[in-house]
């Protein structure tokens, strides 16, 4: 794997600077254009600028919160009770990493599935298991990638579409996305 | 269409009707993400399982999906309730390419 940094994730700066720099831009035009002493433009200009900027980016950040990134997961507020990860703090290799999970549903539900999310690998959904018929409590364990240190996020579904989630912090001393060529 | 790939099933506790036994399944497959160059700094294609299907007799346990953050040679570890009486254990897999295949394992309780 190529380390391939989250284009999505840089955007609302990029469009912040791009906005601020064509503010700049057309600001200082403008001051040329009314040299002769009138109201300069300018900074009516960079402020309209930069609300525009500013609703840009926040259409971004909705944007991302669709995919599962670790901000947009934590702000999901989801319960976290009931879902227990094994995961070692620290991670030799990140080719490797075993991860066991144990998830108990709250009473009266039962379990129909989970998914396992590492938010800062370049596809960040690990895996998504839909059990056939659910059940009040289920461990699964396997072995799974990561690009780097990260909270891998476990999603739990029960049987009322109500859902949970929990994270579990790793450190990865070397990346399953390295590239040596 | 038919993708054979070695397996290793192991059933961890007494193999007695009602009780649950955990399965350790790993499949050997390389996985390959699609961002891995091969010696000769070639691309090497991706090329995962990305579905599978795990049942017993006719009746599924599950199905899971998976990307390429499941590491090389995919080791599952789920409970199972063993059956009353002998059935299979079937594991069935689909790659990215659309090739299938399975491997079961007979359940007897003792």
């Amino acid at each position: 794997m190529r380390n391939r940094q989250n284009p999505l994730a840089r955007t609302p700066l990029v469009a912040a600077w791009c906005g601020i720099q064509n503010a700049v831009r057309r600001g200082i035009a403008s001051c040329q254009r009314h040299a002769d002493g009138r109201a300069l433009p300018l900074w009516p200009s960079l402020s309209r600028r930069l609300f525009a900027c500013g609703l840009l980016a926040c259409g971004w950040s909705l944007r991302a919160q669709a995919q599962p990134s670790a901000p947009g997961l934590a702000a999901l507020g989801l319960p976290t009770d009931g879902i227990q990860i094994e995961l070692d703090p620290l991670s030799d290799t990140g080719n490797a990493i075993p991860l066991g999970l144990r998830i108990t549903a709250p009473a009266g539900l039962r379990i129909t599935g989970f998914e396992i999310v590492a938010p800062d690998n370049p596809v960040p959904r690990v895996l998504q298991l839909r059990l056939s018929t659910p059940v009040p409590e289920y461990r699964f364990a396997t072995r799974i990638r990561l690009n780097g240190s990260q909270a891998v996020w476990v999603l739990a579904r029960f049987s009322d579409g109500s859902r949970h989630a929990a994270s579990a912090a790793t450190v990865v001393t070397s990346s399953a996305c390295f590239d040596g060529t | 269409m038919d993708l054979k790939l070695p397996t290793r099933i192991s059933l961890i506790g007494a193999l007695q009707a009602g009780r649950t036994v955990e399965v350790r399944l790993l499949i050997g497959h390389a996985m390959d993400t699609g961002y891995r160059n091969d010696d000769q700094g070639r691309p090497v294609a991706k090329n995962i399982l990305e579905w599978l299907r795990v049942s017993v007799g006719e009746v599924a346990l599950f199905e899971l999906d998976m990307g390429i953050a499941v590491a090389a040679n995919p080791y599952l570890s789920f409970p199972l309730q063993v059956p009353p009486q002998a059935s299979t254990l079937r594991v069935q897999w689909r790659d990215d390419r659309g090739q299938q295949g399975e491997v079961s394992k007979l359940l007897i309780p003792e």
